[in-house]
């Protein structure tokens, strides 16, 4: 009986044939295996069946046949508090928050000079609108719209006054003027503008009855007006139709936009939040707001999110119905309304308006004929509409002209830009449009006799191009889905801090379209300044340039009238400067940083005071468009260039101007002083580079000239450049033409790159240059030239330099930043940037601290680059290894192999330099790091024959592996340990049941103290902490605390269930006990004041990580006071928040973790594997996967976001496709469903997991997804929702029951248990009713 | 204590000395009884003891001061997970005698620990006859012997795929292979006879 029959004897006489065979068939769908099995047996009949046998039985009867394990689940009784996590559930915003007394407020006339008879027509949340009589300076009747006085209203007022120069632009007959704006006596600002006697457009077209064709052209007028803004820079963000008034003009009437760019201007005093809390008020519905509007940053606000707004506005109109039901609205709360608005594809509008008209009453009655007007919609408008609609701003109509467009093409018949062009469609357009001459052409058509052969070409050309048409579709799909998946995942990293629970779900989404790293590193690098990115910043239509300022602050330069200053840690606003109507096209700043130039369209070139904002001084050429400008370092004279040629040299203090300057060419591309600023550098198209004395304005050399021209388009520059001491010329050509030259000042040429895109110094005679795809360096004074080819395609275009010269940023072709380590002349990371050709980055900036970019383009970003720590594998010929450890202060790392005879080698390596530090003698059996990594202790190997009783020695070594002290070792010693502060030892010793510390002086060698426990239990030590405790293991259940000084006993923590303590750690605020238990549990006791009793508050759960013989938990202190728990469990380390209880994080290895330790700066994580791979994990990004976890209800639902390759996830979808789910699928589906807040789902899920395979779940997260759908469902759901309650709370009972061994009469209490009979579950345990089931 | 007899049972496995790998067992075994024993003797009536638990408690009692190599770990989870399933056959026999001779009265020392095939319970969904299943994983072991042994550390010592891909030193993804195939093979001999 005792013979295993399972060993390894190597004399297994199965066909090894057959698993090969049944591992590649099963991954097979069941329907090709039969194929697969003919195909790879060889005519072995035999071998074919045996394997179609089993594969047969795999897809089929197998289900959960031993799929779980024989033994017993994870207990759950006293286990299974879920830690509350609110923010999965975010509560809707309560609408109190504006008191009553200040709606009383608001609605208070106010007093303002050169304005009476006010009368109020309107009130709402966010303020009230008068009608007021205009007195002074002009009579008019105006409308007079006061603001709430908030907290802030004087930024307000300032953001309003300096969005009001936008808005005076604006002259349009469909655009409400807006008049004056300020402040009320009361504190509150308000803007006055044209008052507009009109009705909301809806209104409107329903109560004229309008046809559709005059719906459509009133529409074109409001497209009209949308589109003037838009060209000057204004976006509405609240258009709705209340915001379009439709009035009388004369004989006809007009629609007036009102509110323009208001709403931009109140957004910075109001969170997102607002938007929903005062919906219905002046802030408008969140219906008509774009997806990106709704979640994402204001920064990702563009026309087409009028454009969006335009489309329901479009919908509404023609379909006499919003996209979504009201109803439907209205029994969501705020989450799935906002999960409605961002994912669901509305019906089309024919669709929803025959919905409408099927259920007759008031949509039929509104139309004249319903259904002429059901076929003019469908189709056309309906795609007009729809892409008008898309969620995806890319898809959208770019401008509210091309909409304009669209309508316009549809109403004279042609084919509109939306839909599916197939060409039976462009026909039928040209057949409506050219009715007679298609009918002619298709007489004649029909005369003629089509030959056969004619007929078969055809046919045959068809089909080759439908097979082309196919596999370019493939590729499409799978570039768009890649692209959609690296835009996801961007667009969950800038979620992850306000919308934890849509991030997670973009992230997740993101990881089946691209893979699941591109995901973890998208997130790494967009979040560390989440809260920067998440501010609105940047410039409407796109930031082209940005500079930092040496404090931080970031200068940009958009294609506004503006150059904005930044705080980008604030995220605000600092200043503008400009304004004056013509758009900036350049920007300059000198040394200090103190003066900033700037050139604008009209030909004005200004110097500003950056700290002021005041403008110094200007000078104006009004017959030539500005193009490029330079300031001196010293900042005493700018340089302006013209597109005729001409540079003004002035003075950058009156703007007198000093000389004026030809250019050779017929346009000025750059300009540059050199650093002594006596010498101006000017680069015109198609021309040698000319150097003119800055004093005289005499030309002093001409630089020779370089092979091919100067090509100019959008977002090409051609730049000339001094290097940094001013020895060296640098011209280069963004696209190529003229590649790049270096010159000396002496006009001789020393170095010319063909082809080169864009260069730049790195040094003084250092050039870090871009060329065929890849990186190249030269120096300049040897003329060394080393080039690194890129892969074939990659071109990097934009190349910044940081501030040390240690590393370079570029852009590649497929707009990832490169970041080229610049000593080792090769790229150290890259940074995913967007694929969308218009998000394209324009300029980068760094950071003057280095570590971070600006970059320009859509929006502005900014990126942390801190090079990646790669991997570090401590070479092979050492493993494998028994033991790592690990001390952070050096980052050293100790490593042990069992040498002969089981004689450890132990080994020291340092991680930073990356090489062995020493190698120890044999004879220790054991050596400890010190946690700051300057001393080793290590044990020595009791000789042969030595006796219990008898002491041993511990020696202390330096890193270098020299001795410096032996310290005798008290006899019958239990266990040793270096303090956490380096200084000490402790060596617990003697009699378990009186057990001494002895602490030793690592310094010195000498023996310090020993202190006598008051333990009442054997117990071992096992850790004495910073906070002078001493944390002791008693029997397997229990840890106890000590008093470091007293000996006394502080606290024991017992855990709940019996389960063996097998690591712990105390925090070092001395709060928080960590303990690790039976290999499934983590633990967090609080003790409170240092002694109270603790109680246990669990921290994860293991169900499946059970292999678990190298627990390790610890402590880290990060930034804000914050502290990071982790537990590594095999190949994971697990994070958690010790404060809140929440899972922080997963992290995980290729191998089994071995060590676990801070980093130095404290901003890493740094783990080693058994087989020596040292990595480093940014905290950073584990904050970042903790933010997106917040919504996550256990370590469960983090292992699904980070757990995975895409196959491994497909494979797991298909495996439930299949209908294979297990109970323990639906399990995961249904905590997933939760995490959601898809309660509905949840429920059902649990409910087909129990009825699958009862009482084999964690039924507390049923009962618990119950209770919350129940708590949100609307009235008239109530009910239903408690029957689920009911039901859970009874499963929950039975399961509970069964594992107490219940008896049915102890059971039959339960409320609502009876609803279960019949179930199979639950049948043995249900007390035997009257009559026996008819079920059983 | 019997665990120094342990270490010094598992050395010599390492070491592939002759009967070493049998005589680890039967320390195991004979421990994890009495363990078992024990901690049931703390439980609460009517709560259920985790084998995973048990057996990785035992290790971590084993190889407290002791670092056992990774050698090591791998017999000591062989062992272990053929100690459960002989601890398991005991209890199945013992159940089927009890039957036998329609004696209702519960055996003391009958741990829940392991799947009862008659109510379902603590086991998969499908009751399982251990027995016959012990007799097919013998022959299982015949003939596939890696999809054996991952069957007996996956179903009788609840190792998970990723612990047990650890121990064989081969990718997770394998060990689920071999436990697929496990599965379909045994289910077609305990179908088919």
């Amino acid at each position: 009986m005792f013979d295993d029959p399972i060993k390894a004897r190597g004399d297994a006489r199965g066909d090894s044939r057959v698993l090969r065979l049944f591992a590649a068939g099963s991954e097979l769908p069941p329907a090709e295996r039969a194929a697969f099995l003919e195909e790879h047996c060889g005519g072995d009949d035999a071998l074919r069946r045996e394997v179609a046998e089993l594969l047969e039985i795999e897809s089929g009867e197998l289900g959960v046949f031993l799929a779980t394990p024989a033994v017993a689940g994870p207990p759950t009784l006293g286990a299974l508090e879920i830690p509350a996590v609110p923010a999965a559930f975010p509560a809707v915003p309560a609408a109190s928050s504006i008191s009553a007394e200040d709606l009383a407020r608001v609605s208070v006339a106010p007093r303002i000079a050169g304005y009476e008879d006010f009368e109020l027509i309107a009130q709402g949340g966010m303020g009230a609108v008068f009608r007021a009589r205009q007195v002074a300076p002009v009579r008019r009747t105006v409308a007079v719209k006061v603001i709430r006085p908030g907290a802030d209203s004087g930024a307000l007022l300032r953001r309003f006054e300096a969005e009001r120069q936008a808005l005076a632009l604006m002259s349009h007959p469909f655009i409400a003027a807006v008049h004056d704006a300020g402040v009320d006596e009361l504190g509150r600002p308000y803007i006055a503008m044209e008052y507009v006697d009109g009705a909301p457009i809806h209104e409107h077209c329903a109560r004229e009855r309008l046809s559709l064709e005059e719906r459509l052209a009133l529409f074109l007028e409001v497209c009209e007006g949308v589109d003037h803004a838009h060209r000057r820079g204004v976006l509405h963000r609240d258009l709705k139709p209340s915001n379009v008034l439709v009035c009388r003009a004369g004989d006809r009437f007009i629609p007036k936009l009102i509110d323009f760019g208001i709403a931009k201007a109140l957004e910075g005093s109001l969170g997102d939040e607002s938007l929903y809390t005062l919906e219905g008020t002046l802030l408008g519905t969140p219906e008509y707001m774009s997806p990106e509007r709704l979640e994402g940053p204001a920064s990702r606000v563009d026309t087409r999110s009028d454009v969006y707004a335009l489309g329901v506005m479009l919908y509404e109109l023609l379909a006499q119905a919003r996209p979504i039901a009201p109803e439907r609205l209205q029994e969501s709360g705020i989450v799935k309304l906002h999960k409605i608005l961002i994912e669901e594809e509305p019906p089309k509008p024919s669709e929803r308006l025959s919905e409408l008209l099927a259920t007759g009453g008031e949509a039929a009655a509104r139309l004249a004929d319903p259904a002429r007007w059901m076929r003019r919609l469908e189709g056309d408008l309906d795609w007009v509409v729809m892409k008008a609609l898309a969620k995806e701003p890319e898809q959208r109509y770019r401008s509210a002209h091309e909409l304009a467009a669209d309508i316009e093409h549809f109403l004279a018949d042609r084919p509109v830009s939306a839909g599916p062009p197939s060409g039976l469609y462009l026909a039928r357009k040209f057949a409506r449009r050219h009715r007679a001459t298609v009918i002619a052409a298709a007489l004649v058509l029909l005369s003629l006799v089509v030959g056969l052969f004619g007929t078969l070409w055809f046919l045959a050309a068809s089909l080759r191009s439908e097979a082309d048409a196919k596999q370019r579709a493939t590729e499409a799909e799978q570039a768009r889905r890649k692209a959609e998946g690296s835009r996801l995942a961007i667009e969950a990293a800038m979620l992850a801090v306000e919308k934890p629970n849509q991030a997670l779900l973009l992230a997740l989404e993101a990881a089946e379209l691209t893979d699941a790293a591109a995901v973890h590193q998208t997130i790494h690098v967009a979040l560390p300044h989440h809260s920067q990115v998440a501010q609105p910043m940047g410039h409407d239509y796109g930031t082209r340039q940005a500079l930092y300022l040496a404090d931080g602050r970031l200068l940009t330069r958009g294609v506004d009238p503006f150059v904005c200053l930044w705080d980008p840690d604030a995220g605000a606003l600092v200043r503008r400067f400009g304004g004056d109507w013509s758009r900036i096209v350049a920007m300059a700043l000198d040394e200090a940083q103190a003066r900033l130039a700037t050139v604008t369209e009209d030909g004005a070139a200004r110097v500003w005071n950056v700290e002021t904002g005041e403008g110094v001084a200007c000078a104006v050429k009004r017959d030539a468009t500005a193009t490029a400008v330079a300031i001196s370092p010293d900042g005493a004279r700018c340089a302006a260039g013209f597109a005729d040629g001409v540079a003004l040299v002035f003075d950058a203090r009156t703007g007198a101007v000093e000389h004026e300057l030809t250019a050779p060419g017929a346009r000025v591309l750059d300009l540059a002083f050199d650093p002594s600023g006596r010498r101006v550098a000017l680069r015109s198209l198609d021309s040698p580079t000319q150097i003119f004395d800055a004093n005289t304005g005499s030309m002093a050399l001409e630089l020779a000239p370089c092979a091919g021209r100067d090509l100019i388009g959008e977002g090409d520059e051609s730049l000339v450049r001094f290097s940094p001491r001013g020895e060296w010329i640098l011209n280069t050509s963004s696209n190529g033409g003229r590649g790049s030259s270096v010159d000396t000042l002496a006009g001789e040429r020393v170095l010319e790159l063909a082809g080169a895109r864009d260069a730049a110094f790195v040094g003084d005679d250092r050039l870090f240059f871009a060329r065929d795809g890849g990186f190249g360096f030269a120096t300049l004074t040897t003329g060394e030239v080393a080039e690194h080819h890129g892969p074939a395609g990659e071109e990097a275009h934009v190349l910044e330099a940081s501030p040390d010269g240690r590393v370079a940023v570029a852009v590649d072709q497929r707009n990832d930043l490169c970041i080229v380590d610049l000593a080792g002349a090769r790229v150290v990371r890259r940074l995913r940037g967007e694929s969308d050709k218009s998000a394209r980055f324009v300029d980068v900036a760094f950071h003057p601290d280095g570590e971070r970019v600006a970059t320009t383009g859509q929006t502005l970003r900014i990126w942390r680059i801190e090079p990646e720590f790669a991997p570090f594998d401590v070479p092979g010929e050492l493993l494998p290894f028994d033991s790592v450890a690990l001390a952070s202060a050096e980052e050293t790392l100790i490593l042990t192999r069992s040498g002969p005879k089981d004689a450890p080698v132990f080994e020291l390596w340092s991680l930073e330099r990356r090489h062995r530090l020493a190698v120890f003698e044999p004879g220790l059996r054991e050596l400890l790091l010190s946690p700051r990594a300057d001393r080793l202790v290590g044990i020595e190997r009791a000789r042969e024959g030595a006796t219990e009783a008898e002491s041993e020695h511990a020696v202390v070594f330096d890193l270098g592996g020299r001795r410096l002290h032996v310290l005798e070792l008290p006899p019958r010693m239990v266990s040793f340990e270096i303090r956490p502060d380096g200084r000490q030892f402790a060596v617990s010793h003697g009699d378990p049941r009186a057990a001494d510390v002895t602490f030793y002086d690592l310094e010195g060698g000498a023996t310090l103290d020993t202190i006598r426990l008051r333990v009442d239990l054997p117990s071992a030590l096992d850790h004495v902490t910073p906070n002078e405790a001493i944390l002791r293991r008693e029997h397997s259940y229990s840890t106890t605390v000590f008093d470091r000084r007293s000996g006394e006993l502080v606290a024991r923590a017992l855990g709940p269930d019996h389960s063996s303590h097998t690591m712990r750690a105390l925090s070092p605020d001395g709060r928080t006990l960590l303990v690790v238990d039976g290999g499934l549990k983590a633990w967090g006791w609080r003790l409170a004041d240092g002694r109270a009793g603790p109680d246990a508050i669990p921290l994860a759960r293991y169900r499946n990580l059970v292999f678990t013989l190298d627990w390790a938990a610890g402590f880290a202190e990060r930034g804000e006071g914050r502290e990071l728990a982790w537990v590594k469990c095999a190949n994971e380390v697990h994070l958690f928040d010790p404060a809140t209880s929440t899972p922080f994080s997963v992290i995980r290895l290729e191998d089994a973790c071995a060590a676990v330790a801070l980093s130095v700066d404290g901003r890493a994580l740094i783990t080693v594997t058994k087989k020596g791979r040292c990595q480093r994990w940014p905290l950073d990004t584990v904050a970042v996967a903790r933010r997106l976890a917040v919504g996550c209800s256990s370590a469960r639902d983090l292992e699904n976001f980070q757990v995975g390759t895409p196959e491994e996830r497909r494979a797991r979808e298909k495996e439930f496709q299949r209908g294979r789910l297990t109970p323990n699928g639906h399990a995961q589906l249904g905590e997933l469903a939760l995490a959601e807040g898809d309660l509905d789902e949840a429920v059902a899920c649990y409910e087909r997991a129990w009825e699958l395979q009862p009482l084999r779940l964690d039924y507390d997260l049923y009962l618990r997804a119950a209770e919350l759908l129940c708590r949100r469902s609307a009235l008239p759901d109530r009910a239903r929702a408690q029957t689920a309650v009911d039901r859970a709370r009874a499963v929950q009972a039975l399961e509970q029951a069964l594992r107490f061994g219940a008896t049915p009469a102890d059971v039959a209490g339960v409320p609502g248990v009876e609803r279960l009979r019949g179930e199979p579950g639950a049948e043995p345990l249900l007390p035997r009713s009257p009559e026996p089931s008819p079920t059983k | 204590m019997s665990t120094t007899d342990i270490t010094l049972a598992l050395a010599r496995a390492e070491r592939d000395e002759p009967g070493a790998a049998e005589q680890l067992w039967e320390l195991v075994y004979a421990d994890l009884r009495q363990l078992a024993a024990a901690r049931l003797a703390q439980l609460a009536p009517g709560q259920t003891m985790q084998a995973t638990a048990l057996v990785h408690e035992f290790w971590i009692r084993l190889d407290e001061g002791n670092h056992h190599g990774w050698q090591s770990r791998a017999h000591f989870f062989g062992a272990a997970a053929r100690s459960m399933r002989n601890i398991m056959i005991d209890q199945a026999r013992r159940k089927r005698r009890l039957r036998r001779g329609a004696d209702r009265e519960r055996v003391p020392l009958a741990p829940d620990l392991v799947a009862d095939p008659d109510s379902g319970v603590g086991g998969s969904a499908d009751a399982v006859d251990v027995l016959a299943l012990d007799e097919a994983l013998t022959a299982l072991a015949a003939e596939y012997e890696r999809p054996a042994r991952v069957m007996q550390l996956r179903y009788f010592a609840g190792l998970s795929i990723e612990a047990i891909a650890e121990l064989e030193n081969v990718a997770p993804r394998t060990i689920d292979r071999d436990f697929l195939f496990a599965r379909a093979w045994l289910r077609r001999r305990l179908d088919r006879g």
